[in-house]
């Protein structure tokens, strides 16, 4: 797994892969997601029967086969990458497009999902577990939609930054899913 | 197929998918591991060993300067025990209603 491909990348606040901006983005991400998990832990603590049951309307298998999407998906942009490293340029846009395609499968299922609850006649206003759900879940499917935007122009533009740079954006929206996923659907 | 870090790790995030997934239908019927402070724990450790595998091997902090993983694999740890010490002081009833609902 080391090698010489790796020189330079050892030190201090060195060495991440993509654009330094995008890095940037993503600790503010990670900082937004992050303060709204603690909300939503807390008003769960505040009202523990009302999300109990609000959550038992949630589909939880459904969450976990869309962790296995993203996560799928994660492999291919991260393989797309070491394409692009290797010169094999048709390789990496390739794989954009596949982990595009398949990130577009996390929202078909989300689309299942929210019809399912809206279905039920279970909307943003139905209270405080809802409201939160929808909000969480919404603003996380927005940067899906972005992230398939992003990987479908660094596909556009496949220089080994852009690459980078658009790949650590999708794997930022994978990392926020993982906790999300059991903090809102299975935890009661 | 050569099996590389990175294979390995998508191999081990669908092991941990599935093993949340069972924990998932097992808590179906309000009884089962997804439930109480220790189900809790169980998931979150979970998604911390994702999180780890993403962090690490994705997005190739493994790669990157030290700093860099001590802060993000910082975060991801206080934020799951953040969220499990916010939910255990729910279920002993030190903040919300008196004696928990659970």
């Amino acid at each position: 797994m080391d090698g010489p491909a790796l020189d330079g990348r050892e030190d201090g606040f060195s060495g991440l892969p993509g654009n330094l901006m995008m890095w940037i983005l993503i600790l503010g991400e990670l900082a937004v997601f992050g303060v709204a998990f603690l909300g939503f832990s807390v008003a769960r603590a505040l009202d523990p029967v009302a999300f109990g049951s609000g959550q038992a309307h949630l589909n939880g298998p459904l969450g976990a086969v869309n962790t296995m999407v993203l996560i799928t998906s994660g492999f291919i942009a991260a393989r797309g990458v070491a394409a692009g490293r290797r010169g094999r340029i048709a390789g990496a846009r390739a794989a954009m497009l596949g982990a595009a395609a398949v990130g577009s499968v996390f929202l078909a299922v989300k689309a299942v999902e929210y019809a399912a609850t809206l279905g039920a006649g279970l909307s943003i206003d139905s209270g405080g577990f809802f409201t939160l759900y929808f909000l969480l879940t919404g603003f996380h499917a927005l940067h899906v939609v972005m992230g398939i935007v992003v990987l479908a122009i660094v596909a556009r533009w496949p220089s080994v930054e852009n690459l980078e740079t658009g790949a650590a954006f999708w794997h930022m929206v994978d990392l926020i899913w993982v906790i999300l996923y059991p903090l809102v659907y299975l935890i009661r | 197929m050569r099996l590389d870090r990175l294979a390995v790790s998508w191999l081990i995030l669908l092991g941990l998918s599935a093993v949340t997934l069972l924990l998932a239908r097992h808590g179906g019927d309000g009884s089962g591991a997804g439930v109480g402070v220790a189900g809790a724990a169980a998931l979150l450790a979970l998604a911390v060993a994702k999180g780890r595998e993403i962090l690490l091997h994705y997005l190739e902090l493994d790669r990157a300067g030290m700093a860099w993983r001590v802060l993000l694999s910082g975060y991801l740890v206080a934020l799951c025990g953040a969220i499990l010490l916010i939910y255990a002081a729910g279920s002993l009833g030190w903040i919300g209603p008196a004696g928990g609902a659970r």
